[in-house]
């Protein structure tokens, strides 16, 4: 089995390959789109790109929590609800919804993606 | 259900009457030199992405702007078709799903596979457009109610 470390490297390099970052660039915390300039069809090469690396199926939605935001129930006047917070740790154990409840502000909800997210997504996936 | 397309098939007019059948709408944008990239870079992610027959229309493209161009659009419009269906991308969908029809600015779309299940009771049809900007590719879509 990898070591946590092992996979951090490996999903480095995934992300260096797809979006042209500097290596340097990448840091544990470092957000997706915020910090590493992702869109959304870069979400494709990299999730690919994981595959590959890991040997593993990512499925769309498993990932990334697609359908959180587009859902009433899940935010009011701008916020995530309880019952979406409660969705997202219950669907999504390798997002970090702690930090982000504290103020779940939906213009947040993109620093739930970081570097740190997808090692943690390929460790829950490979163990 | 009446909806007029513009003559370049760039956007459509949703009759103000007929609005109650909005289910939703979706929207995505694409820069050319993002896809332009990934193609040279990691050109086999786009055989996830697309159908057979949206190869087909990419191949016969003779220029390589061209080919970006198509792809973009395609990336764009498949995005935009899955927010306008509201379910987000839930496991067993695929962008294959989704296959674009008509040759140039596509205007309607074949549901089917695990997303026809998904949409099914909710959703009669789905419209997208797609626009060509300077740098870029807007696509709009829409889904009607049952």
């Amino acid at each position: 089995m990898l070591a946590k470390e092992e996979i951090y490297s490996k999903v480095s390099d995934c992300l260096i390959e797809a979006l042209g970052v500097d290596d340097d660039e990448i840091t544990k915390t470092a957000t997706l789109t915020g910090d590493l300039g992702a869109e959304s069809i870069d979400f494709l090469d990299i999730v690919f790109r994981l595959e590959k690396a890991f040997g593993i199926k990512i499925p769309r939605g498993g990932l990334f929590p697609e359908n959180i935001l587009s859902n009433p129930e899940y935010v009011k006047d701008g916020r995530v609800t309880e019952d979406g917070l409660k969705q997202l740790r219950d669907t999504m154990p390798h997002l970090d919804v702690e930090k982000f409840a504290k103020d779940p502000n939906v213009n947040n909800f993109a620093d739930l993606f970081t570097v740190d997210m997808l090692v943690n997504y390929v460790l829950t996936r490979l163990n | 259900m009446p909806i007029n397309f513009n003559s370049t098939n760039e956007y459509f007019v949703l009759p103000e009457h007929n609005a109650s059948q909005l289910y939703s709408v979706g929207t995505d944008i694409v820069e050319f030199s993002r896809v332009f990239r990934l193609n040279k870079k990691n050109p086999a992610v786009f055989n996830r992405l697309l159908n057979d027959s949206e190869k087909k229309i990419i191949k016969k493209c003779c220029r390589e702007f061209e080919k970006t161009e198509w792809t973009a659009r395609f990336f764009a419009m498949k995005e935009a078709v899955m927010k306008s269906c509201g379910i987000g991308w839930q496991e067993g969908v695929s962008w294959q799903d989704i296959e674009l029809k008509k040759s140039l600015f596509t205007q309607s779309t074949n549901i089917r596979g695990e997303l026809k299940m998904k949409i099914k009771g909710l959703i009669n049809k789905n419209l997208v457009v797609s626009a060509k900007h300077e740098k870029l590719v807007v696509a709009y879509a829409v889904s009607l109610k049952k």
